[in-house]
């Protein structure tokens, strides 16, 4: 490799800018990293991707829960949504229940009434048979 | 005055819890017995009733005829031999219990006795027994009762009460 002094550096990149250096100048310069530019295209070439580059930033993304909205939140989201279903199917059943007691509850009640109204009214209707009664002989006795 | 009203409701306190007693221990009495169909509709009951919509206009006239009702008890037998044993312990159990006798109906098939329990005017309970061949029946409202109201129910819904009182057994 042949080695540039500092001047002569200067020198060919003021040169390489204005565009009158040759091919061989330029490699010159690339090879002793002659200014910023020259020293970026020399790192350029060293830096170098291992193999497993693709897999290790895939493993990272996966691994690593999207903020609220990750993984496990996903699971108590749907735990949480399971939850709320049993749940209100849970209170329908258990209004639907409760109706059908009151429903059942009405009906007997609702026969209980019929029975002692019935009675009542029988009661009431031979009260007024005997108050009939007492009005006619009262009227046969006065005669 | 204080004393003496503070006396008048030890009073009627009393009476009342005296004459709950005396059905209750009826109640209790056969509560064993599988021959018997009871029925207690409590209070928390009744207020659901409210939420259960009318099918016609009998239905509303029913549903304000028992607004005032707190609860019933029914105990009922419709085939048993001894009916008119159960009746007449039953009617011996509830004398000196702060009942007050309203009607009594005799006739061939069946002795109904009413008794009402009264405060105010107003009737806190209304106790049916019945008894005859191989029935029995004891019924007991409590609550707010309007008799008027409770003798239009059977003409409103003109149903043979005693006939309806079979849908009570098995359920």
């Amino acid at each position: 490799m042949k080695k540039i002094k500092r001047l002569e550096i200067d020198r060919l990149i003021e040169r390489f800018w204005k565009g009158e250096t040759s091919l061989e100048e330029e490699k010159g310069l690339k090879e002793n990293a002659g200014g910023v530019y020259f020293q970026f295209l020399k790192e350029k070439q060293k830096a170098k991707i291992s193999s497993d580059f693709d897999k290790r930033i895939l493993s990272k993304i996966e691994g690593k829960p999207k903020g609220l909205l990750g993984r496990r939140m996903h699971y108590y989201l749907v735990a949480a949504s399971l939850t709320l279903i049993l749940g209100f199917f849970a209170i329908k059943q258990r209004q639907d229940q409760k109706k059908i007691e009151a429903l059942l509850a009405y009906e007997q009640t609702k026969a209980a009434l019929l029975l002692v109204s019935t009675k009542l009214n029988e009661g009431a209707e031979y009260t007024t048979e005997l108050n009939k009664i007492n009005e006619v002989k009262k009227i046969i006795s006065t005669n | 005055m204080r004393t003496l009203t503070t006396l008048i409701l030890i009073a009627f306190i009393s009476i009342t819890t005296v004459a709950q007693t005396g059905v209750n221990k009826l109640f209790e009495k056969y509560e064993n017995d599988e021959r018997f169909t009871k029925v207690n509709v409590n209070s928390r009951m009744f207020s659901l009733f409210t939420e259960l919509e009318p099918g016609d206009e009998n239905e509303e006239e029913f549903l304000e005829a028992i607004s005032k009702i707190e609860g019933l008890k029914v105990l009922s037998a419709d085939s048993i031999d001894d009916a008119e044993k159960h009746f007449k312990d039953a009617v011996a159990s509830l004398k000196g219990k702060g009942y007050e006798e309203l009607m009594s109906v005799k006739d061939a098939d069946q002795d109904v006795f009413f008794y009402i329990q009264e405060s105010k005017g107003i009737i806190n309970e209304l106790l049916l027994v019945a008894g005859g061949g191989h029935e029995f029946n004891l019924v007991t409202l409590y609550g707010e009762i309007d008799l008027k109201k409770i003798s239009r129910i059977s003409k409103s819904l003109n149903i043979k009460g005693l006939d309806k009182l079979k849908n009570l057994d098995g359920n």
